[in-house]
């Protein structure tokens, strides 16, 4: 059997990447929309942590790749609070978590 | 690679099996309380209408869903994650003093930007369950 | 394994870790503390901390135009195991960004109690975005990158819907947040996949540390035809065209702009597109130089697309936030000719062009923006050409502040906007990048229509009739601002016209 290598993690992230992209792309409602960058920052966080494995040497351990992961973890944490905010004070005004409904700023 | 061990697929063995169990009690439960819970009529579709006073329903049959849980989430998950960097802070807090960098100062500060928010949050009232 | 860890930390840090560094930014966060804790503790009635806070910004500014040319021409420290390099450059680029913060305060304090909202979590969050763009302009590092910037968005997002009863500006929130989110997430993915390259033991040059920019450009020099390295490099350069709004990462602009509280929409359109400008110059004049035979066709053909762009979609524009917003992305094709030329010469003055671009587009956004928070009504978000009619004859002094300011804007001769706009066409034609030069004055042209329209409909086109003053958004004349307010403005225009005579102090 094979051993699961760095390609078998980056396939994944890729994966993972490009369904929260079509979602962010696609996807109609907000919530989900939301969770898609969610998605998004999570694939990017399982490349840095399979790299700074992979990639390890005894003299280079490379372990800011890591560091860097609690950092983005923080990050997206506070951006799906302030996207949930302003989701919860927009459904409170106009009833709908719909993007198609979003025509306040219309030319 | 530092003192890896060999990663095959069967290394991952417990994550299949808590997956395989994950669904196992999702589906285990749906399946539980249709055979156990109470039977309604299927016929009458006026059974699954809030009101069976005949009348039809006026107004919104959404509930207004409670921002307080929205909000006491949201805050929880804020200070949730801050925990995150408290942790790599005691993993090489050693190491850190034998290099001779101050580290606790710097860490107290962090705590206290934290307890300036919670301050905060208390003194607006986002944690008040009663009232507003 | 503690002396090893304690060695590898030495080694980051050879002169321990030296806080002084970043001193400001930090007097920043502790003051933001500070104005949070007194808002909490405020007794209703009482006066919050606003006006301590505009001239705390005001006067650490001018503290750091003093510091910066203590620092000697040329010389540079680097702090934090390189994350952070200190020069004159980066000191002034700091003012730039406080003095952008006081001015947002400033009008901020203006504009939001005419909404009803308050103010001291606007200057909160000011404060914040504030700090994370200082240490954007002296970032050395993809991880500091990431967080600084995400630092100002975030801090954004909330400024951008902070008038919680309009749904226009809840709507531009979620709509920018969406966007810029979505932009973050390629810039983090295109990081990961530089780091994941030059961690690589295997090619050559392998980095010890694969997010410092030195240590990148050398690897990146070394394997300049590496997919990974290609595809990073790509990715990271549409999170910073998202930041600079240029072609095609401008959908967001025309909503954002005007659905954004006035003051906001000018921190966004001024400090977050410098912000974004300067790491751009840090990043393809940094790690990313090897690759300029593949980026510079690039970087020429958005410069291109932004420009024609811009300029055509603002020519129709009547509400003048979308205006500013859509003009804004033809400035921003303006200043990429410049870091084409930058990156092209592989020279330092024409970065400078761009810095002296971007001061003066700061003055001149910054009054015209000052002008529409006095004139608007209730509804932020609809002002439109029509209200600026007759603005001559009600307020002369306004109406002058707006001339000058879009004179500057389309770059009439004696105003700083013209001196600037000439030194990116220099260096344009400097380098070689004729092409883009022309399409340059093409959109120059242009963009002199539709500021002249506006200035038209202030000077010549009749006063409305009190009748129609009252159903408008607009208030009735005499129009009400403060005294400083008033200052301020004059200041600007003042300063814009004086740069368009002398500019000796460029070290171009």
């Amino acid at each position: 059997m094979h051993a699961i290598a760095l390609n078998h993690y980056l396939i994944v992230a890729a994966l993972l990447f490009a369904t929260g992209f079509a979602g962010v792309l696609v996807r109609r409602n907000l919530i989900i929309v939301l969770m898609c960058l969610e998605l998004m920052l999570n694939a990017a966080n399982i490349a840095l942590v399979a790299f700074a494995r992979f990639n390890a040497t005894p003299e280079h351990p490379l372990m800011d790749g890591n560091a860097f992961v609690f950092f983005v973890i923080t990050v997206a944490a506070a951006e799906v609070a302030v996207g949930l905010a302003i989701v919860v004070a927009l459904y409170r005004r106009r009833s709908t978590v719909m993007t198609d409904d979003l025509t306040a700023l219309k030319k | 690679m530092i003192q890896q061990a060999a990663t095959t697929p069967e290394t991952f063995g417990p994550v299949l099996l808590q997956i395989v169990l994950a669904i196992a009690i999702a589906v285990g439960l749906i399946l539980l309380s249709n055979l156990l819970g109470q039977r309604v009529a299927k016929r009458s579709s006026f059974s699954h209408t809030p009101y069976e006073c005949g009348l039809p329903m006026t107004g919104n049959p959404h509930p207004r869903f409670g921002v307080k849980f929205f909000l006491t989430a949201m805050l929880f998950i804020l200070f949730d994650i801050e925990v995150v960097f408290l942790f790599p802070m005691a993993t090489v807090y050693r190491a850190l003093l034998a290099a001779g960098i101050p580290i606790l100062a710097p860490v107290l500060f962090f705590l206290a930007v934290l307890g300036v928010g919670l301050i905060y949050e208390i003194r607006k009232g986002a944690l008040k369950w009663e009232g507003r | 394994m503690l002396t090893q860890a304690a060695e590898t930390f030495r080694s980051l840090a050879p002169n321990g870790v030296d806080w002084s560094s970043i001193a400001p930014e930090i007097a920043l966060g502790v003051w933001a503390l500070y104005v949070l804790l007194r808002e909490a503790f405020r007794k209703p009635g009482s006066r919050g901390a606003a006006t301590f806070t505009t001239i705390f910004l005001l006067l650490f500014s001018l503290l750091c135009v003093r510091n910066a040319f203590a620092i000697p021409a040329g010389a540079s420290a680097s702090f934090f195991g390189g994350m952070i390099e200190q020069s004159r450059t980066t000191e002034l680029l700091r003012a730039f960004f406080l003095f952008s913060g006081f001015l947002t305060t400033l009008l901020g304090g203006t504009l939001l109690k005419k909404q009803g909202v308050p103010q001291a979590e606007f200057d909160v969050l000011i404060l914040l975005a504030t700090a994370g763009l200082m240490l954007l302009a002296q970032v050395r590092d993809f991880i500091l990158l990431f967080v600084a910037l995400e630092t100002m968005s975030i801090s954004m997002y909330v400024l951008v819907a902070y008038i919680r009863h309009s749904a226009s500006s809840l709507e531009a929130g979620i709509k920018y947040l969406t966007q810029s989110g979505l932009s973050s997430a390629l810039l983090l993915a295109g990081i990961a996949l530089l780091f994941g390259a030059a961690g690589n033991t295997a090619l050559p040059g392998a980095c010890a540390d694969p997010f410092s920019f030195r240590e990148l450009r050398v690897f990146i020099f070394l394997n300049q035809g590496n997919a990974f390295v290609l595809g990073g490099a790509a990715l990271v350069l549409c999170g910073l065209f998202f930041k600079i709004a240029a072609v095609p990462f401008q959908i967001w602009v025309g909503d954002v702009y005007q659905g954004a509280p006035t003051p906001v929409t000018a921190y966004l359109g001024v400090a977050s597109k410098a912000a974004g400008f300067v790491l751009l110059v840090n990043v393809v004049t940094g790690p990313l130089l090897p690759l300029r035979g593949v980026l510079l066709p690039l970087l020429s053909a958005v410069a291109i697309l932004t420009i024609l762009f811009g300029n055509l979609a603002a020519l129709g524009q009547q509400n003048v936030k979308r205006l500013m917003g859509l003009s804004g992305i033809a400035h921003a094709g303006y200043l990429l000719m410049g870091v084409c030329a930058a990156m092209a010469l592989n020279v330092d003055w024409p970065i400078v062009a761009v810095y002296f671009y971007l001061f003066t587009y700061l003055l001149a956004s910054y009054a015209i923006f000052g002008v529409m928070s006095v004139l608007s009504g209730e509804d932020d978000s609809a002002q439109t050409l029509n209200d600026y009619a007759g603005l001559m004859k009600r307020d002369s002094f306004l109406g002058g502040i707006l001339a000058v300011s879009l004179g500057s804007l389309a770059g009439i001769p004696p105003m700083a906007g013209f001196v600037a706009k000439l030194f990116l066409f220099i260096a344009a034609f400097t380098a070689h990048l004729y092409w883009l030069a022309a399409v340059g004055l093409f959109g120059v042209v242009v963009s002199i229509y539709y500021y002249f329209n506006w200035m038209r409909v202030a000077v010549f086109v009749p006063c409305k009739t009190e009748d129609e003053v009252e159903a408008g958004t607009l208030k009735a004349a005499p129009i009400a601002s403060g005294f400083w307010l008033r200052t301020v403005l004059t200041t600007l225009a003042l300063i814009t016209v004086c740069l368009g005579f002398w500019q000796g102090f460029l070290a171009l």
